[in-house]
């Protein structure tokens, strides 16, 4: 009897967790869509911070898959986004020629900076810009870790090697092919160079022990990161989101979010 | 926040442990039982399915499920239906393999249900009842699958906060932020959930016996 009873107990335990999966599953009060996004601004918590006022105002669920600039193209190409968070405009064009955006509203900026250890500090104190930071990596042969993933990041950290006139083809250059954070790990672990944004760097600083800035200038406008908003023509709706994007509203939960996890100005929003 | 990660967790892997059953022990039971052509082919497809890398199913199913796909009308990429879908692929063969060892001297109970006349639909039912001691060993080794499985339920599932995003994923999200205590805790809880669903089928097995 007792045995029975235990088995009832466990069915119906299965089919409780049955019954709620398919409650779940079809009851949505509530719009969702689904947006790509690049890894660096969703791994700062930024919009996981932003995102639930608006969705409390607007009875709207916002899902966002975080991944590489390249993928987050490539997903809402296929139609399997309604929208996009990015920070490469020259694939934010593209997609606009191939009509599948009206436009793209910016709306958050921060800095590319680079980082490396502390103990190659003093070798960099007379450096006027970027692309000289570059090279006194690459001829010291000093290590340097590269996304190397089609992500934004990547495509600026080539555009520097570009503009410093060479190729990163040197022993120290290491070629991690993972997300921000991720890569911020290795080249902790490395005691490696990396290109960064701000954001993703100050929001978990306190667990690289061995990096720290080893150029920013907010100046020069390779460095400049802007993140863009963008949805498909088909999901109208998202214009709300787009809307909230450009408001004042939007202004102050940046700046609380400056406040709450830096202590400073790192995330800017754009008007 | 973690609550709603095991809940995810739970209604992904639960249900793709139910329907891989459901799937993979007639296929195990005619693969045992039948002699037809093409047998043995069968059987190796299965073995080497039962190895296939989690990321190579992942993909598969992306490639089915995405809107350019030829099941994007249903629009179930980067929903838990996706996840629950990649693990059946997973696990289903594991299952067949775990059905088709636990059928030990299966001739001799199938001589037994000759002399009984049991016949058709019942035949299956009796053998399996008779068997379902193994049986627990393949669901066992399916929800274990299920729910250490990472590289799949990233790709179709999309790590979506509040909604794919399961214990492994999360996980792999806390290191991605440097997070390792975090990523350690919710290692842990991944732990107690397998420990509790290997209890709970050891106690149904132990009831099934006597």
């Amino acid at each position: 009897m007792k045995k029975a009873m235990v088995k009832i107990v466990l069915v119906s335990i299965l089919l409780t967790f049955i019954f709620t999966f398919s409650l779940y599953s079809f009851s949505k009060p509530v719009k969702t869509y689904k947006i790509a996004t690049t890894t660096s601004i969703y791994d700062s918590g930024f919009l996981s911070f932003v995102v639930p006022e608006f969705e409390k105002k607007n009875n709207m669920k916002l899902n966002f898959i975080s991944v590489g600039s390249g993928q987050a193209v490539k997903i809402f190409k296929n139609g399997d986004a309604d929208g996009i968070i990015i920070h490469e405009k020259s694939f934010l064009d593209d997609l606009k020629k191939q009509k599948l955006i009206q436009g793209y509203t910016p709306f958050v900026s921060n800095y590319f900076i680079l980082v490396g250890p502390k103990s190659k500090k003093n070798l960099f104190k007379k450096v006027k810009s970027v692309q000289a930071a570059f090279l006194i990596i690459k001829n010291k042969n000093l290590k340097f870790v590269s996304r190397a993933d089609n992500s934004a990041t990547y495509i600026r950290e080539l555009e520097i090697w570009k503009l410093a006139k060479t190729k990163p083809n040197f022993k120290g250059y290491i070629k991690s092919g993972q997300g921000m954070g991720m890569s911020l790990n290795l080249a902790n672990e490395k005691e490696a160079f990396i290109l960064t944004d701000e954001a993703t760097f100050y929001k978990i600083k306190d667990k690289l022990d061995k990096l720290d800035v080893i150029y920013q200038n907010p100046n020069e406008e390779i460095l400049a990161n802007t993140y863009y908003f963008a949805f498909s023509p088909k999901k109208s709706d998202l214009r709300v989101f787009d809307t909230f994007l450009k408001s004042s509203e939007f202004s102050k939960l940046v700046n609380s979010f400056n406040q709450k996890y830096f202590k400073k100005e790192v995330y800017r929003a754009v008007k | 926040m973690l609550a709603n990660v095991v809940v995810s967790t739970l209604i992904v892997c639960i249900p793709s442990t139910i329907v891989s059953i459901i799937i993979g022990v007639p296929i195990g039971y005619v693969l045992k039982i039948k002699r037809f052509k093409g047998r043995k082919f069968v059987l190796r497809l299965v073995y080497t399915l039962s190895g296939l890398p989690p990321v190579l199913a992942g993909l598969l199913v992306y490639i089915i499920l995405s809107r350019r796909g030829p099941l994007g009308f249903l629009d179930i990429l980067f929903t838990k239906w996706a996840m629950v879908i990649a693990q059946v692929i997973l696990i289903v063969p594991i299952v067949v393999l775990y059905t088709l060892s636990g059928l030990k001297n299966v001739q001799l109970v199938l001589d037994n249900l000759d002399y009984l006349n049991v016949e058709g639909k019942k035949r299956y039912f009796a053998l399996i009842k008779e068997y379902s001691k193994e049986l627990v060993y393949a669901t066992i080794l399916g929800l274990s699958r299920s729910i250490s499985e990472v590289g799949a339920v990233l790709i179709v599932g999309g790590n979506i906060e509040g909604e794919t995003r399961i214990l492994t994923t999360a996980i792999i999200y806390e290191i991605t932020k440097g997070e390792f205590s975090r990523a350690l805790l919710l290692g842990m809880v991944l732990l107690i959930i397998s420990f509790s669903f290997n209890t709970i089928l050891q106690i149904l097995q132990g009831d099934i016996v006597d």
